[in-house]
């Protein structure tokens, strides 16, 4: 199942979280940024997983619809 | 982890100079955006562009209809006019303006840094403008744009010319396009909440937005898969819907419908939550029955699903299924009630003023629940025998999608102006937009209620003679309302000129986290989570 990694290569991609620029910036007045950092990418992860759970619902639906319509006829 | 209210917004700020030290160019800024805000305004300016082409697109159906007989343009091209009027406001106006707003607010009223996955917040808006080009270009082509409604109906969509083949492909990169930023939204609030940020002390926009995201994710792939077998009848021979090779053209209705009809909650949900949001304010209380509203809007998202053959009575059905379809058409006034009861409770005894947000949040109540109720005369059976495929059903849709969503997305706009460019604008100026979109609308929509029920057909270039006056009048209406989006830039950009700065707090009333960053909102909000503090939560010390 190499899809599977490929897919959540694919988000990683998508939600770079450089992009983003959650991190603050060095001189920042707050001291535990790190520990933010941490948080908020543990919660992109988790975003990530949920992303590819509902992208991954409305391909089936897609298929699944023109599938049973095609087997319909 | 935690900071001080304070240390947040001095963060905030700090990311605000950080921000304009690092200097952008403007396609790094514009094209390359990851950044939520930034999105969120492409999408603003994206629908206020389509609005304005789609409104000249009614005009010009307004003027032909404006007086008995064929004036200004052939009938060929008036179907064209009302098919890409129809397209061009519902994917290209209404739902780009919601998406906009929900990368705004989302975000801010969560606590959240930025959208989940922002590469792909910033690919879902970048298709648009590609998908409104092939869709526009059809005008330029060998028998013009596509004329059978938007609804593609075959056989009718099918006998066209090679237009359809571009509108569907247009269609499928705005689904696509829709498809990515429910996903975002649906990541980013399940996922990107501020810690104290609980589901249920969400603002309800947020609520609204979410329910919305699922619906989008549930039906838009209904409807590419739709038009994809439309698009293989009509270029690779199959038979899905051509009767010839033993297709069933009604089945394209139950799927369209299917499709159709909670793509109008995913028109009006999101108003609801706009207009939850501004009530509360201005009527300086915090909102009657919030739990309630969570379970209603989800409620009414749940019967979205299982009523669309309302939309084709006249079809012809069973006894029994035109019985069922009625009563659960019928359902969906329960949880609607339920809204607009506990939005005039909120006001009920309220400290009520009436800024601009708050004008156009009550006149959405009232003239949205107009749409409503013609929506249950619709629903009767025997009456929509009457009824279907006349102006009453024009008028209907209007005041729910015009009334409704449009004025929910312009009261939105002037609530969250201020936190967006840190300006206030004239007052006198908003109202004068109010007032003036107000009686136009009216003088539009309301009498096509009267020539429907006279029997007027819609989608037709000229008509009786009977039905003269009141057509009169509602063209009057239509070229008074055509000036509406150009008084609202003139508001807005005198706002941006002109206008007092406006403060973090920007309404008296306002609750949220959105509130406590300052105005105009820094580039990056929220890189250190908030804590979370009584009252700083829209709802977020209400139980019941």
């Amino acid at each position: 199942m190499a899809i599977w990694p490929m897919a959540i290569s694919l988000t990683d991609r998508l939600s770079d979280p450089a992009a983003t620029m959650t991190t603050l910036p060095p001189d920042a007045p707050v001291a535990n940024a790190p520990v933010v950092d941490a948080a908020i990418a543990a919660r992109r992860a988790s975003a990530r997983r949920t992303a590819l759970v509902v992208a991954g619902i409305s391909l089936v639906v897609y298929v699944t619809f023109i599938v049973l319509n095609a087997v319909g006829q | 982890m935690a900071t001080t209210h304070a240390d947040h917004d001095a963060a905030s700020d700090h990311h605000g100079h950080d921000a304009h030290d690092h200097k952008q160019s403007f396609v790094e800024r514009w094209f390359y955006s990851t950044n939520h805000k930034d999105i969120g305004t492409l999408y603003l300016i994206f629908s206020f562009v389509m609005f304005i082409i789609g409104a000249a697109m009614s005009v010009v159906i307004r003027l032909e209809l404006m007086t008995p007989g064929l004036q200004h343009v052939d009938p060929e091209f008036f179907n064209q006019m009302t098919t890409m009027h129809a397209l061009v406001m519902i994917f290209g106006g209404v739902m780009p303006a919601f998406v906009g707003l929900a990368n705004w607010m989302v975000p801010l009223q969560i606590g959240a840094p930025d959208m989940a996955l922002p590469r792909m917040n910033n690919w879902s808006f970048w298709i648009m403008p590609f998908a409104f080009a092939l869709l526009l270009m059809t005008f330029f082509l060998p028998g013009g744009a596509p004329a059978g409604g938007w609804t593609l109906y075959p056989p009718l969509s099918l006998q066209g010319g090679f237009n359809l083949s571009f509108a569907i492909f247009a269609i499928h990169m705005m689904g696509i396009s829709s498809i990515m930023g429910a996903i975002n939204i649906i990541a980013t609030i399940l996922n990107m909440r501020a810690p104290g940020v609980d589901l249920l002390k969400m603002p309800i926009f947020c609520w609204t937005w979410l329910i919305t995201a699922f619906l989008l994710i549930a039906v838009m792939p209904v409807l590419a898969g739709a038009v994809t077998m439309l698009l293989t009848d009509k270029f690779f021979l199959t038979s899905f819907f051509s009767a010839k090779g033993g297709g069933d053209p009604v089945m394209f209705q139950h799927i369209f419908w299917f499709f159709g009809h909670p793509e109008v909650y995913i028109m009006i949900l999101p108003a609801f939550g706009i207009v939850s949001e501004i009530i509360p304010t201005f009527s300086r209380k915090p909102l009657f029955g919030y739990q309630a509203m969570v379970y209603a809007t989800a409620s009414i998202a749940f019967l979205s699903f299982i009523v669309w053959a309302h939309h084709m009575f006249t079809v012809g059905m069973p006894m029994g299924g035109e019985i069922y379809f009625m009563f659960a058409t019928m359902l969906i006034a329960i949880p609607t009630g339920v809204k607009v009861f506990n939005w005039v409770t909120t006001m009920w005894r309220g400290s009520i003023s009436f800024e601009s947000p708050m004008l156009w949040a009550i006149a959405f109540v009232i003239l949205f629940t107009i749409g409503g109720f013609s929506g249950l005369m619709l629903a009767i059976v025997p009456a929509d025998f009457q009824y279907h495929d006349t102006y009453f059903v024009v008028a209907h849709f209007h005041y729910v999608l015009v009334t409704g969503a449009l004025f929910g997305i312009i009261a939105g706009v002037y609530y969250w102006w201020p936190k967006w460019t840190g300006r206030m604008y004239n007052e006198t100026l908003a109202k004068f937009h109010f007032w003036w979109s107000v009686v136009f609308v009216n003088l539009l929509f309301f009498p096509q209620h009267f020539l429907g029920l006279a029997g007027m057909p819609r989608r037709i270039p000229d008509y009786n003679v009977v039905f003269a006056d009141w057509n009169l009048i509602s063209s009057i209406g239509a070229f008074g309302m055509f000036a509406t989006p150009f008084i609202m830039f003139y508001v807005l950009w005198h706002s941006l000129k002109h206008g007092v700065k406006a403060e973090a707090r920007a309404w008296e009333g306002a609750k949220g986290l959105e509130w406590t960053v300052p105005s105009p909102a820094p580039h990056h909000t929220f890189s250190t989570p908030p804590v979370i503090r009584d009252g700083d939560l829209a709802h977020g010390d209400i139980t019941h």
